[in-house]
């Protein structure tokens, strides 16, 4: 064999690659409850699917031109399959550096976004460190400070509206790392084991003079929860895994081509009876939402996203008859159902996700309108919900509204594009208007009210009166609502909307001209 | 942060480790409690019931535990953030 000897450094310098940090950093990874990278990885993808890229990169330590040592770079990445399909993965090494910047060799993390952009393909990155982004001791190397560049941040930005970009918080995770785990479509958190900050306790404390846990600053608690930076919490590493091979399994490899359809075994003509329970007649009284979606998607496939960021709005992937649908709902058991600022940007973000992937919308609307009050008008709810139903009239992705209840308002005819045809169906619950009854008769006959003998009396009279009118049925006559259903005929028509709506699919696919921001 | 029932609950056990108080997610008129003082309650047991935006929501436990202490009562007007009740878990 004649490159015998240059073989056999590639395989040393490989394994040397294989044991990444110092078996203590390892060791002290391990008892901290983290996986390492590698392991990470073979457990996220099919089995023996890693087909590493870089492996070689690292900084080398020579003597008489003799490779003495080697540390590897600490980002590790390549293509892999997951469920049988092809996506590009990739990890920061926590124990090399911590995965800071300046254990990092080539920008492998950039590197990683532009293959999968490139290659049409998804991208997951498991960010355990500040993920390529500075450290002052960077300042030291060059010798000189320098202004601030995010590397990469083009692709990423333009990645966005082309394939689907999955991140996980696998550690503490600050500054670019952080900003990586925030541009993604769909984002997970390991409860009480990862935290994402703009910068970590010692910088806060540093910048404010109070100590600060970092569980506090940026745990689970808070991104998952409070401000909706990441989507999903989950309790372990396994779990995160599996959380990402469902997500991506509904979407397609990119914006240009169709989700992929699966047998389905439900029947699309399974009508269940609760549905004609699940509404109760007291207009006061909530109903539970996520057993109402069980009985129409495919059984089992509803895939929750983000369900305490903007709680009043539920939001997730589904299958109708085994086509991946977008789904959306209001939640009348959180805020009544109305849309706040949270709400109203999260039904923004989710409806870029689904039109940017081609995934037809199912909205199952029960809108009572924007959140009213004070603290709902202080955290400025009117704009944050005025750019949701921008965003509802941009997308371009077949829509199905099914009105199960109520639809009042400017929040509640942001239900679609009324400008588009639509596929709209109610049920016999439906109520809906510029303002429910109850409310609104004061502001519509104050006048004649308040000059009656008994205000009180004449109230009562004009209410009973409006309520004489607000059935559903006088709506459709007037033909403003295509259908008025049996609920248990719900999935079977969305079923068949469904396998319509894909035919017309392949003419919308491609990055939407307003692109999708994180 | 004010905005959120568990942000609070997690702030709470790691400053004392054995308290947590039920925030207002929400504006609304207390129309149901449900508990007493000294009940045991479950994770996810409905606490109290607020009126908001003409809807009964309720009011869920963050925890199992114990009523340690209730701070309003049935038609009070309460804001995002106000505190309704607290558990030792």
């Amino acid at each position: 064999m004649v490159w015998e000897s240059e073989i056999n450094e590639l395989e040393k310098r490989r394994e040397l690659a294989y044991l990444m940090g110092t078996e203590d950093r390892v060791k002290r990874h391990h008892d901290r409850g983290h996986l390492t990278v590698r392991e990470r990885i073979s457990l996220l993808v099919d089995s023996g699917s890693f087909r590493e890229r870089g492996v070689l990169a690292g900084k080398a330590h020579y003597e008489n031109s003799e490779l003495k040592d080697f540390i590897p770079s600490n980002y590790v990445m390549g293509v892999a399959k997951l469920d049988g399909r092809p996506a590009v993965v990739g990890g920061d090494d926590f124990t090399v550096r911590g995965g800071a910047a300046d254990g990092a060799v080539g920008g492998k993390a950039g590197h990683a976004e532009k293959m999968a952009r490139e290659l049409r393909i998804p991208v997951v990155r498991m960010v355990d460190g500040t993920g390529g982004g500075g450290s002052v001791k960077t300042i030291e190397d060059l010798g000189r400070t320098y202004i601030p560049g995010n590397t990469n941040w083009d692709v990423i930005v333009n990645a966005m509206s082309e394939i689907p970009m999955v991140a996980t918080a696998m550690g503490s995770i600050a500054g670019i790392g952080a900003a990586r785990v925030a541009a993604s479509h769909f984002s997970i958190m390991i409860k009480g084991n990862s935290q994402v900050f703009i910068a970590g306790p010692p910088v806060v404390e540093r910048a404010f003079g109070q100590p600060i846990g970092k569980e506090e600053l940026g745990g689970s608690g808070i991104h998952a929860h409070g401000s909706g930076v990441v989507d999903n919490e989950v309790d372990t590493e396994a779990e995160a895994f599996e959380q990402i091979r469902k997500f991506l399994s509904y979407l397609p490899s990119n914006s240009w081509e169709v989700p992929p359809k699966i047998e389905s075994t439900d029947p699309i003509d399974r009508r269940d009876e609760e549905l004609l329970s699940v509404i109760p007649k007291d207009r006061r009284k909530p109903h539970d939402i996520r057993a109402l979606l069980g009985h129409v998607l495919d059984r089992d496939s509803f895939f929750e996203i983000a369900p305490y960021f903007g709680p009043s709005l539920v939001v997730g992937l589904a299958r109708l008859g085994g086509f991946s649908v977008g789904v959306i709902a209001n939640d009348p058991r959180k805020l009544g159902g109305s849309m706040d600022g949270a709400a109203s940007d999260k039904f923004a973000r989710f409806i870029d996700l689904f039109d940017t992937f081609n995934l037809p919308v199912i909205n199952f609307v029960d809108q009572p309108g924007f959140m009213l009050g004070t603290a709902a008008e202080n955290s400025g709810v009117a704009r944050r919900g005025v750019r949701a139903l921008a965003a509802v009239n941009q997308a371009v992705i077949p829509w199905a509204s099914i009105v199960i209840r109520r639809a009042f308002g400017v929040a509640g005819a942001g239900h679609q594009n009324h400008s588009r045809w639509n596929y709209r169906i109610a049920w016999p619950s439906g109520d809906w208007g510029s303002l429910p009854i109850e409310g609104g008769v004061m502001a519509a006959y104050r006048r004649e009210i308040e000059e009656a003998d008994d205000p009180e009396k004449r109230r009562e009279e004009i209410e009973t009166r409006l309520n004489e009118l607000r059935s559903p049925f006088r709506t459709a006559e007037s033909f403003n609502i295509e259908d008025i259903i049996d609920p248990r005929d719900t999935r079977p028509l969305l079923c068949e909307w469904v396998e319509l709506a894909y035919k017309s699919l392949p003419t919308i696919v491609g990055p939407k001209y307003r692109g999708t921001r994180p | 942060m004010a905005l959120n029932g568990r942000v609070s609950m997690i702030k709470t056990i790691s400053e004392v480790g054995y308290m947590t108080n039920v925030l207002a997610e929400w504006p609304g008129r207390v129309a149901e409690v449900h508990v007493n003082v000294g009940d045991t309650v479950e994770s996810d047991q409905e606490l109290l019931t607020l009126e908001s935006m003409k809807m009964l929501t309720p009011i869920t436990s963050p925890a199992s535990g114990l009523v340690d202490e209730i701070l309003v009562s049935v038609d009070e007007y309460v804001e995002t953030g106000q505190l309704l009740l607290r558990l030792s878990i």
